[in-house]
């Protein structure tokens, strides 16, 4: 086996991959910096660490890997997608203030490889969430096939440590192609209840978008474009609709506020429309 | 270890390759390791060429019964262990096994690194950076 004291990876426009039957081993770390992608397919038990400062990181494409980031130290994302393949992580995982962690599920790969029936996916980290940046958790279209427009998830920390910050997990079942029977468990054992973001009512849409606090007790929902608000401040019955059973629903899990995020109208269709140009509704 | 049933000839230019299959085991300089056992004579040399996968040097040592020709045993020492830092290495991934057909990162064996620009091979504990020179991004991680 490899025992270097500190792989780095810092690419741009040649992508990598690590393929083979050794691994790495020791107390060595890895990093990688740059916007290129980054393909895990050895299993490696180094105790060091990795850190993931930017672009892409696959693991799992080579085979099911739950020992891409090795058995010990952290797993630090900041500003990096990681395409995970639904099995367990070992590591604990920090997200630094202010920065983004996406984990993406391609529906396809997890239908061939986790579930073989109902294409949904599952996520699992065995160790703690830290830190006070942003995890979102993305659900994507399987390749040339058409994805499956069914697919539940669930995602399941063994644990939340919000001892350095509080953090924020989006859940978002497919950015592409949303489903109408769309659904995601988050499980957080501690502190944190379960939240589902099951289907509203009556029209029964999915929630595409939620963002909840694992602490403070609000939660943000970030509405499909078909929740559009009207330019004249007009609020549809199905949002009312919408609106109450999010707070039926909150209110049983935790109260706190709530604000719907909806898109403006007429909705931008290319580019997807930036959060930063919703209009807001509180719910508190 | 090897058991020679028979004479043992160590021909100029054969290579012993160390690898250390315990990399939780400390080795430390004057360890003997044996390596081969005769039954009868030794002829040949005992400056093969040996590596490993630390940096270091190493010598055969030969220990023959009394009675000649009845046979002996001879073991690997650890002659010295390098002190110096780990190496900073670059990967380049310019030399493809031809049978696998990828660019190997394995023990001290292909000189796909370079270190101040000379191609170099990977010791443990060296620092390993993967960036945009490379001629292949595809590196085959080999368990020794």
């Amino acid at each position: 086996m490899i025992k270097p004291t500190l792989v780095t990876i810092n690419n741009n426009s040649l992508n990598y991959v690590f393929n083979g039957d050794g691994g790495l081993i020791g107390s060595g770390g890895l990093v990688k910096t740059g916007s290129g992608t980054l393909t895990i397919g050895t299993q490696n038990r180094h105790t060091g660490g990795s850190t993931i400062n930017g672009g892409y990181v696959m693991i799992g494409q080579l085979g099911n890997n739950s020992l891409a980031f090795g058995t010990g130290g952290t797993l630090t994302v900041s500003n990096a997608t990681l395409q995970m393949d639904g099995n367990p992580i070992l590591n604990d995982m920090y997200i630094p203030a202010g920065s983004t962690a996406t984990l993406t599920y391609e529906r396809l790969f997890a239908w061939n490889s986790i579930t073989g029936s109902s294409g949904s996916a599952s996520g699992n980290f065995s160790g703690n969430l830290h830190g006070s940046g942003t995890l979102v958790i993305a659900m994507s279209g399987g390749g040339s096939n058409k994805p499956d427009a069914n697919g539940n998830g669930s995602f399941i920390f063994n644990g939340v440590d919000n001892s350095d910050g509080t953090g924020y997990v989006n859940l978002i079942p497919d950015l592409d192609y949303p489903s109408p029977t769309c659904s995601w468990v988050l499980a957080m054992p501690t502190p944190a209840a379960t939240w589902s973001g099951t289907r509203d009512s009556p029209r029964r849409r999915a929630l595409p978008f939620a963002r909840r606090s694992a602490t403070c007790g609000s939660m943000i929902c970030r509405l499909a474009p078909e929740w559009h608000r009207h330019p004249y401040g007009q609020s549809t019955a199905s949002v009312g609709t919408l609106r109450r059973w999010i707070l039926v629903v909150w209110a049983a899990i935790r109260p706190g506020p709530v604000t719907l995020l909806m898109p403006r109208w007429p909705r931008p269709t290319s580019p997807r429309p930036a959060w930063e140009r919703w209009s807001s509704l509180e719910m508190c | 270890m090897i058991t020679v049933n028979g004479t043992l000839n160590i021909a100029t230019g054969t290579a012993i390759r160390i690898n250390q299959i315990n990399e939780d085991m400390l080795v430390s300089v004057g360890d003997e390791f044996p390596m081969f056992v005769y039954t009868k004579a030794r002829t040949g040399t005992l400056n093969p060429i040996i590596s490993a996968g630390f940096r270091g040097t190493f010598s055969l040592v030969d220990a023959p019964n009394p009675n000649p020709n009845s046979g002996g045993t001879i073991s690997l020492r650890i002659d010295t262990i390098s002190n110096a830092p780990p190496a900073n290495l670059t990967w380049t991934g310019a030399n493809v096994n031809p049978f696998t057909g990828f660019a190997e990162w394995d023990l001290n064996i292909t000189p796909n690194f370079t270190e101040s620009g000379s191609p170099a091979t990977f010791f443990q504990k060296d620092n390993v950076l993967f960036d945009d020179s490379a001629s292949t991004g595809t590196v085959n991680i080999r368990r020794p």
